[in-house]
């Protein structure tokens, strides 16, 4: 398990991260999102012990992660611009990790290496974007830590592949203690992977939850009311994140139960009203723009 | 469990990765040492076979070439340092690669050490084995001798400490710095930093001090300014020269051991100082100018101090040593240009360049203090005398007086010095209760107070006076010196005391303190010819003590009287089993009898003058501007009358001695025209002696001035 507690993290006169306080179980796949610029790399880079917090404590299995080679030695860190040493091929990286991570499993990375159709011995500085990402996955899962964590380690990887890196996490988390830690800002990569997600916003944390949780204590509704007393009460009994009017069509996204939203409308005699499935795109949206993020701003 | 990690296993691996400068350096060592060394010797052998050289010469080409003083090699060494550093710690400056190697299960110590060795053996591996090589060649040919080995042993030393010198300062430069090119900048800071400021306040000293006492072995604290350079550390150990910055008491040996100490101390230190610099870096620095922000002001105001003095001393020095608007328009200019430069490096945004106005200020402070310090000699430099009661003993070195003599120490065969001997003089000299000494030094604080100098005299009157450096030697310990300006003419009487010291004399004359086995063959030029002297062993002794009697019993007035007519030399070969001779040159004069009996008891006939009989004539010409600016001058006048000149003879000073002469004018060229006991005409070339310039001279000259203008 990781425990961060009130990390701060200050660059120059720029306060990256503030204030953070993070639980990460063990055994689940935890999503870290954000704005670009909410600190998801710095929160992550000082998770894999790169950065010290300037406050505040990141304890991973009990153990401080700053400078402690017993806590490192769980974790591996695919960083957003990974580095190959110049003139490698994937078996000189192999090697090099192997020598740093004591479980690194070679024939695994093999294995792999041939299911993803890559070469062992071409210079990786040959490869393309999406094969070098491929080949920083592979490491950092065939270093058999117990944490892996990725920044925007999707990117660049096509559909296909994106689908095989994320049987591939499933099949490590059947099989050993594994605990992926995921930062993008591609929500939709996250959604079908991950069990509980961190939302970052301007180096803080909006909320930190269950995916199942947000999308169960979060809904989307349409709904069509007799008069506009009645929108005006409903909006006052929702905790609304977000709401919308197209003619008199109203739509509404608001936090708790859908049995809770479900009473309130019915309460006030809609006309026509329906909840629609919402993603966690919509979700981040809504969430960011209560913390003052107004995606509206931004868009001409 | 991180333990478990083989810092062996890293340090190979570092090493794999940078092959590449493993095979250019074996490349490049391979030329420069085991093939070059075979050149040399099949070169050297050849001419041997020729006749043309001896074995001897080949021994020591090879000891300069595989040994430490070889100039390419040096080169490489450097370049190899700064190369394995910036090769292995570079990844600080990336962001990417920071992120690799600070979040793997090492100790970050660990990480650097195993770097760090990597670094130190790229160079070592190849260079070892080159040197091995060059000594494996030098066998094979059965050329090989305990000097040549020696030399090698030394140059595996040496240039090993050195690249850890110049490694350890290129490490350190890039621990502080989150960018290659500030980091670049910060490693030629650090080569040039000290050294530069020495330089500036010498410059501030000579213009603004009229005693202050510049030499390469001084002792004043500022002196060891340029001991915090790795680059005049290098320089200290070279042969000929001693690192500034050093006692004067120490010998050109002695100050390269301590060069040699400082610099293993500063390889410690640097290492030392490299790894809480590597612990201390947070790696977010990849990337910003400077990795320790609270260093960044610090730094700037150290800069900038150095620029801005730099910049008031060339503009200064450029325009005119007394003009003072030039000084101030250069402090102001470089002022301004350091504060733009450095903010530029530091902010990378020219819109910034005047924020951070406290360093700025800060900076032009020191800057004004340290101007005022020295415009109005607020330390009271010039003014300075110890205190009679804290002196332990003074020693002198007056410039004008045997100017020629060849300084050397025995004990230490580096230290020939063809540049003059004030340094060997105030070394040596210990004099005590010689109040004459305090009296000439008082004339030349007179004089300075007086603001005698060479600037404020004419050409005429500089012609008697001589600057005089001194050593007052505390009871502290603590060496104190001062250059004087005196009238020779005034201390006359104090000089004759003076020079009858036989303290005087024995750090006057190094060859009084010389035992005669050191001295080897023995050379004379008189006044036509060249004698090489071949005595037995028991005559040239006899010989050597003669002529160090004769010095020994010389006076001043025998010197103010008699004319040097030729040198004797000896060949002294200071470094046993070098094949360097040096020749030290003497002075003969006639009143060296004993020295002139024992030749002639050995069969030589010294020629102590030019017999007036042999003359033909003599040719007289004026540098005097009186003679030149008036006239369209001025071919000379020639003299071909005995009486003249006989007059012009005794006058005269021939000029190869004028170095050892006293009271020479040297306004006046005389070139005199004789045969010789061959019967082959000769010329050779003399001056008058102060005031002895005879009248019918400078009447004729008077006239062809005169002539001249009414012409």
């Amino acid at each position: 398990m990781i425990e961060v507690s009130k990390v701060r993290k200050v660059f120059d006169d720029i306060e990256a991260v503030q204030n953070i306080s993070a639980t990460i179980q063990e055994g689940a796949v935890f999503g870290l999102v954000g704005t670009n610029g909410a600190g998801k790399s710095t929160f992550l880079r000082m998770l894999a012990g790169v950065l010290k917090p300037d406050e505040g404590t990141i304890i991973l299995d009990g153990e401080e992660v700053f400078e402690n080679g017993k806590a490192k030695e769980k974790l591996f860190f695919i960083p957003d611009e990974q580095y190959f040493f110049s003139n490698a091929s994937a078996k000189d990286m192999m090697d090099y990790y192997a020598m740093v991570y004591r479980e690194f499993d070679k024939d695994k990375f093999k294995e792999y290496i041939g299911r993803f159709n890559l070469s062992m011995e071409r210079k990786i500085h040959t490869f393309s974007k999406g094969m070098k990402r491929q080949v920083s996955v592979l490491l950092g899962i065939c270093a058999n830590t117990k944490y892996l964590f990725c920044d925007e380690t999707f990117d660049g990887l096509d559909p296909v592949m994106r689908q095989a890196v994320k049987s591939i996490f499933v099949a490590e988390m059947m099989n050993r203690a594994f605990t992926p830690v995921i930062a993008s800002h591609n929500l939709r990569e996250l959604e079908d992977i991950c069990d509980h997600v961190g939302l970052l916003h301007q180096g803080g944390v909006l909320f930190s939850k269950d995916l199942e949780d947000i999308k169960t204590g979060v809904h989307k509704i349409q709904c069509v009311l007799p008069d506009t007393t009645d929108e005006e009460q409903l909006l006052k009994e929702l905790d609304v994140l977000q709401c919308t009017r197209n003619g008199s069509l109203l739509t509404l996204t608001a936090r708790g139960t859908k049995m809770e939203i479900t009473q309130r409308i019915e309460q006030r005699n809609p006309v026509f009203w329906e909840v629609l499935p919402l993603t966690l795109e919509e979700i981040f949206i809504s969430e960011t723009e209560v913390a003052g993020y107004d995606i509206k701003n931004l868009v001409f | 469990m991180t333990s478990k990690i083989s810092f062996s296993k890293m340090t190979v691996s570092d090493i794999k990765r940078r092959v590449w400068i493993f095979a250019i350096l074996v490349l490049i060592l391979v030329l420069l040492m085991p093939v070059a060394t075979i050149i040399i010797i099949d070169r050297d052998l050849a001419d041997i076979a020729k006749g043309s050289l001896k074995m001897a010469d080949l021994t020591t080409d090879l000891i300069r070439w595989v040994g430490y003083h070889n100039g390419g090699i040096s080169f490489v060494t450097i370049c190899a340092a700064i190369v394995c550093a910036f090769s292995g710690f570079g990844y600080l400056y990336s962001r990417k690669k920071v992120d690799v190697f600070h979040s793997l299960p090492v100790k970050r110590e660990k990480l650097f050490l195993a770097q760090y060795i990597s670094g130190v053996l790229l160079f070592m591996i190849p260079f070892l084995a080159c040197e091995v090589l060059a000594i494996l060649a030098c066998t094979a040919k059965g050329v090989i001798t305990a000097g040549i080995l020696k030399a090698a042993l030394l140059s595996v030393s040496a240039n090993f400490l050195y690249f850890l010198i110049f490694y350890n300062v290129a490490v350190i430069a890039i621990m502080l710095t989150g960018k290659m090119l500030v980091g670049a900048l910060g490693m030629l800071v650090f080569w040039a930093y000290f050294p530069m400021m020495y330089a500036i306040f010498q410059g501030y000293a000579h213009w603004y001090f009229n005693t202050y006492y510049s030499s390469p072995w001084g002792s004043k604290w500022i002196d060891w300014l340029v001991c915090l350079s790795p680059v005049t550390l290098y320089y200290g150990t070279q042969p000929g020269s001693s690192l500034m910055g050093m006692s004067v008491s120490m010998s050109a040996a002695q100050l390269r051991l301590i060069t040699v100490i400082i610099s293993i101390v500063a390889v410690v230190l640097t290492f030392a100082l490299l790894i809480w610099l590597y612990r201390k870096r947070s790696s977010e620095a990849a990337g910003s100018s400077m990795a320790f922000a609270k260093s960044k002001p610090v730094i700037k105001v150290f800069l900038m101090v150095a620029i801005t003095l730099g910049s008031g001393v060339c503009f200064g020095t450029l325009a005119n040593e007394e003009s003072e608007v030039w000084l101030v328009f250069g402090l102001l200019l470089g002022l301004i240009v350091a504060q733009c430069f450095i903010e530029v490096i530091y902010t990378y945004d020219i819109r910034k360049v005047f924020f951070h106005k406290k360093s700025l200020g800060i900076a032009a402070g020191c800057v004004v203090l340290i101007t005022l310090v020295y415009r109005f000699d607020l330390l009271r430099y010039d003014s300075y005398q110890p205190n009679p009661d804290n002196i332990e003993s003074v020693g002198v070195s007056i410039n004008e007086l045997d100017s020629s003599i060849s300084y050397y120490d025995m004990e230490d065969p580096g230290s020939f010095d063809y540049n003059g001997g004030d340094k060997y003089r105030l070394e040596h000299m210990n004099l005590r209760n010689v109040p004459e000494v305090y009296e000439i030094i008082q004339q030349g604080i007179k004089n300075n107070e007086e603001n005698v100098t060479y600037e404020s005299l004419s050409e005429d009157e500089t012609a008697d006076f001589s600057s005089m450096a001194v050593c007052y030697k505390l009871k502290n310990g603590k060496e104190i010196y001062r250059n004087y300006f005196i009238n020779m003419q005034e201390i006359s009487d104090q000089l004759k005391i003076l020079y009858d010291q036989e303290e005087f004399k024995m750090a006057q004359y190094p060859i009084l303190s010389t035992k005669a086995e050191n001295l080897g063959e023995i050379e004379v030029y008189d006044i036509n010819d060249y004698h090489a002297i071949k005595g037995s062993d028991e005559d040239n002794q006899k010989l050597i003590e003669a002529y160090q009697a004769d010095l020994m019993n010389l006076t001043y007035q025998d010197m103010k009287e008699n004319t040097p007519f030729g040198q004797i030399i000896f060949q002294m070969e200071l470094s046993e089993g070098s094949g360097y001779k040096y020749g030290i040159y003497y002075p003969l004069y006639s009143a060296c009898e004993k020295t002139l009996t024992q030749l002639k008891n050995m069969g030589y006939e010294i020629q102590t003058e030019i017999k007036i009989s042999d003359v033909t004539r003599i040719r007289v010409l004026s540098n005097a501007a009186e003679y030149w600016e008036n006239g369209e001058n001025n071919e000379g006048q020639d003299y071909s009358d005995p009486e003249e000149i006989k007059e012009i003879m005794d006058a005269g000073v021939l000029s190869d001695m004028e170095g050892n002469a006293v009271d020479v004018d040297r306004e006046w060229l005389i070139t005199v025209f004789y045969h010789d006991q061959y019967g082959n005409e000769k010329t050779s070339s003399c001056m008058f002696r102060r005031g002895k310039v005879p009248a019918f001279i400078t009447q004729d000259f008077g006239k062809a001035v005169k002539e001249d203008i009414e012409g």
